[in-house]
């Protein structure tokens, strides 16, 4: 009994973190990889935003989108295409690579001060 | 790329590698305790190392063929991951995940509850099997995107050292944990390392925008940066982030409490049981 009693406190309360938000994104930026190299490689965002990044792969292998600062990691398949959500950021440099190949796939996210015009904070490859 | 493959070696299956240290020295203590056999500070380093790798009387083969079974399932999982990662609008593989992580979480600490042996062996042996399956996919994925440009040697090598460097940490926490002689350090060791893992879902869920994100708390990376060795080593054995967020402490520090709070309570409970049944035969 007591196992149960425990393991519904523990399951509540993951469920409590685990609560979906739906919020949207404010910016979405795309940004490709070619020959293992991100394009654009420099992003650059406002301050305390959220951005919906979408990663397209066009080589014939698989990558792996990663970053330590920005505490992210996903695997985008050959000819396929990966969405994450990074932010809100104070201000810095964000480094990231492509894990399998991390000598030519790297890229950063430059986050300033920045005001992007909101007619236009939902389009793809948005820069500030 | 020998580097390379050796960091992601390491990234990969130390988790694995230290759950199987843990399990390992769980075992021997309990088994040790109701068989009343040699103290581990009497045995031999060759039994040490057979015991490590087999257990007693073969005890660990389950272990073992959790470890093969998990194998041969992820690269079942590495074939259906593009499906996957684009099914429930890109968020199927992360959802999978939290899963595996929560199912291998339940179950380790359900085998340090097991009163049974064989209760306690599938217990720890279906944590390693969910534990295993995401990381040799991971690794089975780079394998299959680095092998086109014909770096074979290198990944083997790397693999390789990366093998040995995780065999080796877990051997020596595995001889740690037996010197020790006490139940609570292995369980203060598990709980943090189970915490860590949770935690490790907080950030996959605010990767695919479930959970909303926030800004880190602190930044430590001039001190451990996630990056270096001991960043990772430190990340999977008590879940360190140099740039923790909210969310992210408070899943750590609240699953850590929880855990080690249930584990104590259940081990005294334990004891009260052995020591009413005494009690109850003296009668």
């Amino acid at each position: 009994m007591k196992i149960k009693h425990y393991l519904k406190i523990f399951i509540t309360l993951l469920c409590g973190f685990t609560v979906s938000t739906f919020a949207s994104a404010d910016i979405v930026i795309t940004i490709e990889l070619r020959n293992h190299i991100f394009e654009p490689n420099i992003i650059k965002v406002p301050e305390n935003t959220k951005i919906k990044l979408i990663i397209k792969n066009k080589d014939t292998s698989p990558e792996e989108f990663d970053s330590f600062e920005l505490n992210r990691e996903k695997v985008i398949f050959a000819n396929s295409q990966a969405t994450l959500f990074i932010g809100p950021l104070p201000k810095g440099i964000y480094h990231f690579f492509g894990e399998f190949h991390p000598n030519s796939a790297i890229g950063k996210v430059i986050v300033g001060n920045c005001n992007p015009n909101s007619q236009n904070m939902k389009e793809d490859k948005r820069e500030c | 790329m020998l580097i390379n493959s050796l960091m992601l070696f390491i990234e990969e299956t130390l988790p694995i590698f230290i759950l199987y240290a843990y399990i390992n020295a769980w075992e021997f203590t309990q088994s040790d305790r109701s068989n009343e056999k040699a103290p581990p500070g009497q045995v031999s380093s060759l039994q040490l190392t057979y015991m490590f790798i087999l257990g007693k009387n073969y005890h660990h083969l389950m272990y073992i063929s959790a470890i093969i079974l998990g194998l041969l399932f992820s690269y079942l999982l590495t074939s259906i991951r593009p499906w996957l990662g684009s099914s429930y609008t890109g968020t199927g593989y992360e959802a999978l995940l939290v899963i595996m992580t929560i199912i291998c979480v339940i179950t380790v600490v359900f085998g340090l509850h097991a009163k049974g042996m064989l209760a306690r062996k599938l217990y720890f042996s279906i944590s390693l099997f969910t534990l295993i399956l995401p990381h040799a996919s991971d690794f089975i994925v780079f394998f299959d995107s680095v092998s086109k440009s014909q770096l074979y040697s290198s990944i083997t090598i790397g693999a390789v050292l990366g093998l040995g460097i995780c065999a080796s940490i877990s051997y020596l926490l595995f001889f740690l944990f037996l010197n020790l002689k006490n139940d609570i350090v292995i369980k203060l060791a598990v709980s943090v390392f189970l915490a860590g893992q949770l935690s490790n879902v907080v950030n996959i869920l605010q990767q695919i925008d479930v959970l909303p994100s926030s800004l880190p708390l602190w930044n430590t990376n001039e001190i451990i940066a996630d990056r270096n060795e001991f960043g990772q080593f430190f990340h999977v054995l008590f879940g360190y982030d140099a740039t923790p967020t909210l969310a992210y402490l408070a899943v750590l520090i609240l699953s850590f409490l929880i855990l080690f709070a249930f584990l104590i309570k259940t081990s005294n409970s334990k004891k009260m049981q052995i020591v009413d049944s005494v009690n109850g035969d003296q009668l």
